[in-house]
This record gives structure tokens, sequence and C-alpha cells, in this order.
């Protein structure tokens, strides 16, 4: 972890109110940048916004790594003016981070909108070992955001051989029509596999990973979502960004853990975490 | 730039002596970390240098875990932030087991630990204080009465003078430590809260801890917390606090900790001009965790400026009336 200051390279407007934010960091990037990880960036030098956004690093290259986001708020609205050369604090790399698959098993990157990022880094990653099994749906409303998926068409667009990259669009604007899980259980229906050969990652909305979830649990796959909670400091001193602990819903699991344990936080023990770990049901997570 | 006292003596900001006697607590210089917003230590040691502290206060600590609040638990809001975490904490086997090895170690490299404590019944604040006797990794307790996010307890006690020093008074026969009580601004007269406490034996009053605030998300119509309500921080509570630390220190003699929105040194200076003679950083560990070394280097060199060569020689100079 670096407390550090980035320089802005370039924010890329993308469309839909989707950017591309690549960012100078030779302090923070000395050290290794885990596909999952997220930085703390402070979108204003003020008072409002206070505290700084985490933010999923979606690909590193030399000393910049880049980062998607969505505007939908002040902090974010303020990121959407930064020009490039301005500097902006940051705090990283953070988190927990996805478990490789073995060398035998097919990756399934799962992801949905602005939650696509972490599943760039995983298949850079994958890329970077020499593991090529590897098959990504990633989904947006519609062919309008396509900006989502930049750092997949960036550089897996036009991989010569099959197509390992699947998009889908809620309103059938662009690749297959419907959510990405439905995507994924299309094409697998033409490529079935056994549920020892492959593992699902996930990143998305909270429904999506709902949905994930289930599929995951239904079939006793090996499956790691990264979840997305309020978040203030980023480092587990501010102890807000919590998730439920799946095990506080078995009670007798419950009656013999320590309360300090139902609630996970999701800068220190997440944001990546096994599916069936945390409660994605039930509305603790808005 | 402030602007050099004339006639002041030149003195180098290395000579500046920032040393404080916190109630028989001795620091090398006013600043620590507030209960609640560094964790039990480790939680910021990569980004901050956890020597140039003059203390350290532990998150709370109750006779047993407790799980705190469903989320969401903290909201933004204009120069602030609220919080309703409900005090979840490890409990005190543990913290003896996990958690005082690194504090130990801190306070080998000079640095006071303060353990922030919470029950919620007077006997429980009692076994958490005996429970920690002899552990001597802690300089002093810190006993948390004013925490507005939990049902029972914390400010039940904080906001009736009677019960803030009953709760003291057992904390204090418990323990072999020095007790510091954090006080609530939650309260229409926070000068006789400190005042019960000083009577019933502490040794220094923290102030203060957050003033209780709601934020809603108006197209939903629902609170941005879980429970409803919760605690504000941040620099927007600054001059609340800097308020109370000036009318509690005028009326008790024993030190008082000032709390609330510090985020830089000229805030922690401001709070020490108003009669506190050591200082606890919060909110803005979240914001940069490194403040509270700036603080320090920031104290340093106003000082010198000023031609201040004890930082104790500032505390209550404010010039009024």
């Amino acid at each position: 972890m670096r407390d550090s200051v980035s320089t802005v390279v370039e924010n890329r407007d993308l469309g839909h109110g989707i950017y591309l934010l690549r960012l100078r960091d030779p302090e923070l990037l000395q050290e290794t940048v885990e596909p999952g990880a997220f930085v703390m960036l402070a979108t204003a030098a003020g008072l409002s916004p206070l505290v700084r956004r985490p933010f999923s690093v979606q690909r590193v290259d030399g000393d910049i790594y880049d980062i998607l986001y969505r505007v939908v708020g002040v902090g974010t609205g303020l990121m959407a003016g930064v020009q490039s050369g301005q500097q902006m604090r940051s705090l990283g790399p953070l988190g927990t981070h996805f478990t490789a698959p073995a060398s035998g098993e097919t990756a399934i990157l799962l992801g949905g909108g602005v939650g696509i990022p972490p599943m760039v880094a995983l298949a850079d990653s994958l890329e970077a070992a020499g593991h090529r099994s590897w098959q990504a749906f990633v989904g947006a409303g519609s062919a309008a955001e396509q900006g989502c998926w930049v750092g997949f068409d960036d550089r897996y667009a036009d991989v010569e051989g099959s197509e390992r990259v699947h998009r889908a669009t809620m309103d059938g604007s662009l690749g297959f029509h419907g959510h990405v899980v439905a995507a994924w259980q299309n094409w697998r229906a033409e490529n079935p596999m056994p549920p020892g050969q492959f593992r699902v990652y996930a990143c998305g909305p909270l429904v999506m990973l709902q949905a994930v979830a289930r599929v995951a649990a239904d079939e006793s796959l090996r499956c790691q979502v990264s979840v997305e909670t309020v978040m203030g400091c980023g480092v587990g001193i501010c102890m807000g960004c919590v998730i439920e602990n799946a095990d506080a819903q078995d009670p007798e699991l419950y009656r013999t853990m320590s309360p300090y344990d139902r609630w996970l936080l999701a800068c220190r023990k997440g944001p990546v975490f096994d599916a069936g770990s945390v409660v994605l049901e039930g509305g603790s997570l808005h | 730039m402030v602007s050099v006292s004339p006639g002041a003596p030149a003195i180098q900001p290395a000579d500046v002596d920032l040393s404080v006697d916190v109630g028989g607590v001795l620091m090398d210089n006013p600043v620590m970390l507030a209960s609640g917003t560094a964790g039990y230590g480790p939680e910021l040691a990569d980004v901050l240098d956890m020597a140039v502290l003059g203390g350290f206060v532990t998150k709370g600590i109750a006779t047993f875990p407790w799980e705190g609040n469903a989320p969401p638990r903290i909201a933004e809001t204009q120069a602030g932030m609220l919080n309703a975490i409900g005090l979840q904490n490890v409990g005190l086997e543990s913290f003896l087991v996990d958690k005082v090895p690194y504090l130990s170690g801190l306070r080998a490299r000079g640095v006071k630990v303060v353990v922030n404590i919470i029950g919620k019944t007077v006997t429980e604040y009692h076994e958490v204080a005996k429970g920690l006797r002899g552990c001597d990794a802690i300089d002093a307790l810190e006993l948390n009465i004013s925490c507005p996010n939990i049902k029972e307890g914390g400010i039940a006690f904080g906001t009736a003078p009677c019960a803030a020093g009953e709760v003291t008074a057992a904390t204090v026969e418990g323990s072999d430590k020095p007790v510091w009580v954090k006080l609530s601004p939650n309260v229409s007269d926070i000068a006789s809260m400190g005042v019960a406490c000083e009577e019933a034996g502490a040794a220094g009053l923290s102030v203060i801890n957050t003033l209780l605030g709601m934020a809603i998300d108006l197209d939903r119509r629902t609170p941005l917390l879980s429970i409803g309500s919760g605690g504000l921080s941040g620099p927007a509570i600054k001059p609340v606090a800097l308020r109370m630390v000036w009318q509690v220190s005028q009326a008790c003699s024993i030190p008082v900790i000032g709390i609330g929105g510090i985020w830089n040194a000229r805030d922690a200076l401001e709070f020490m001009v108003c009669g506190a003679d050591a200082v606890q950083i919060g909110t803005a560990n979240f914001v940069n965790p490194n403040t509270a070394a700036e603080v320090v280097e920031g104290m340093r060199s106003w000082c010198a400026e000023h031609g201040i060569g004890r930082i104790s020689d500032l505390v209550g100079t404010l010039k009024h009336g």
C-alpha cells in the first residue's frame, strides 16, 4: 500500500457518462497490482467530497494504470473534468485479489458495466502467465455504453482463433440480447464443460452478482465475486464498508462465531470474496 | 503564510519542545490518533510512520466482541461524514492476545498507548478496566461514554452528569491506569459533564465525540444510514468542538484533549490555544493517512516562527474578555 500522487495521462470520454482514466504513478506501481485490487482516489483537493473513492484497477502498463468510471455523483462528476497533467492523491494497491485458475481450468470472466475492469485485469494477468483458456462475458445496458468493455476491445478484440470476448446488451442493440449471466448460460449450452474444468469470476451490479452466486451455489461451482460497498478509507480503519459473512446466516455457526466476524470489511477481507462466503441477497447491501 | 512575531527570538523548528504532560502521561508531542479512526494500530503502519505520534488511541474495547450495525454505516456530508459503525470490536480477550503485541512495540518506540473502553452497563466498564490491569503496554484508558450509535450504554452515560460520574468512578476503581473520559457534544452543558467526571476521578477529558446527525436520500425518502441517524465528524464540526474544549477547559482543572475536525497543524494549534493539552486526529486519517505526521511538523514550524520554544506554553492562551 502506498500513499501517493497520480498524474492524469488521459481522461478519455467513452460516451454515456463513461470514462477511461489513465494515471501515471511510479510510486504506487512499485507494488504489484494483483487482479481485483483497487485504489482510493481523491476526486477533489478540498473538503467536498471529503473521502477518497475506490476504483478497481483495470490495467497496468509500465508506470501507468487505468481505471474506468461512470459519472454517478459529485466525485465522479468532478473527475469527468480532470485534464491531462492534473494530479490526484492516490492510495493503493488495496484489497484482496482473484485466485488464479488451475492450469487445466478455463476461467469464465463475467463483467457488468463499470464492473468490467477487474475482469480485464484478470484476463491480462492470465495472458501474462500464459494461461490462454479464458472466456469473457461482458454486458451493458445498450450499445451506447460499450465503452465499458474498452479494456477488452483494446487488447483482445482481434485475437486470432476463437473469439473469447462475448458481448451482451440488455436492449439487444449489440451482441447477445439479455444480461451477462444469460449470455454465459447460453454459451454453456453450446460449449458444455464439466464443473471441475472451469472457475467463475464476476464483478458488476448487485443483481448480477446475485444471479451468478445462485448459479454457482446450485452447481457447486468455484466462484469469486468482487463486491462494491460504500467505502470511506479503503484500509480498514473507518469500518464502514462491511458486507455480511455468510456464516452468520447459519444459526449454528452464528452461535459459535465471534460477533466481530459477522460483518466483514470489504476493503480488507475483500473486495474479492468466494461467492458463497458473503451474503449478497437480503438487502443489507445498497 | 504566518508572520514572524516581532522581536521573537530565533528558534529552529527542530529545537521546539513539543512534549506535553497529559495528566501524568508524558508524550513526545501532543498528537494522537483518535479512537475508531485508526483501528488497533497496524492498519495505518504502511502509510504513516507511527513513531511520529505522541499517542495512539485504540478502537473501543468491550468485555466481549460486538458485531456492530448493519450497513450502510457511513455517509458523506458537506465537509464531514456520518458514521454508525456501532462499535464493532474484537472484545477484551482477543484484544489482549492479538492486538497488544503490536501496541507494546509501538510503546517501545515512544508512542503512548491509550485504550478506549466501552460497555453497556457500569459493571461492563468496570470489567474491561479490570481486565486491562497490569497490562504494561497501556498508558491510559479512555472511557467512551459518548457513542451515539448503540442502543444502550455509551451515550446513555454521557448525557447525564450523575451517570457519567458513576461510570467514571467505577472505571477508575477497576483500573490501575489514568482514566480519561471522552465527552459527548450532544448535551446542553458540556462543562457540567466534565466537572462530574473530574470529581469522580477522571485524569483527563477528551472533547468531543461525534455530533448526532442525519442524511437522507431524497428520491427514495430513506435515511442513508441503516439505523437512521449517526455521528457527524470532520471539519464541519470543528467550531463546535473548539467551543466545547474552551468551555470544558475553563470549568475543569484536569487536562483536556481536543478532538473534532482537525485537518492540519493550524487546526490542532487552535485547540491548544483554546485549552487543549493535546489533540487527536480522527476523520482526517481516512482522507490523508499522513495527517498526523504533517500536523507534528506543522506545529514545529508554527511554534518556531512565532518564537514559542515549548508548545505547552501555548495551552489555554486564548485572549478573551
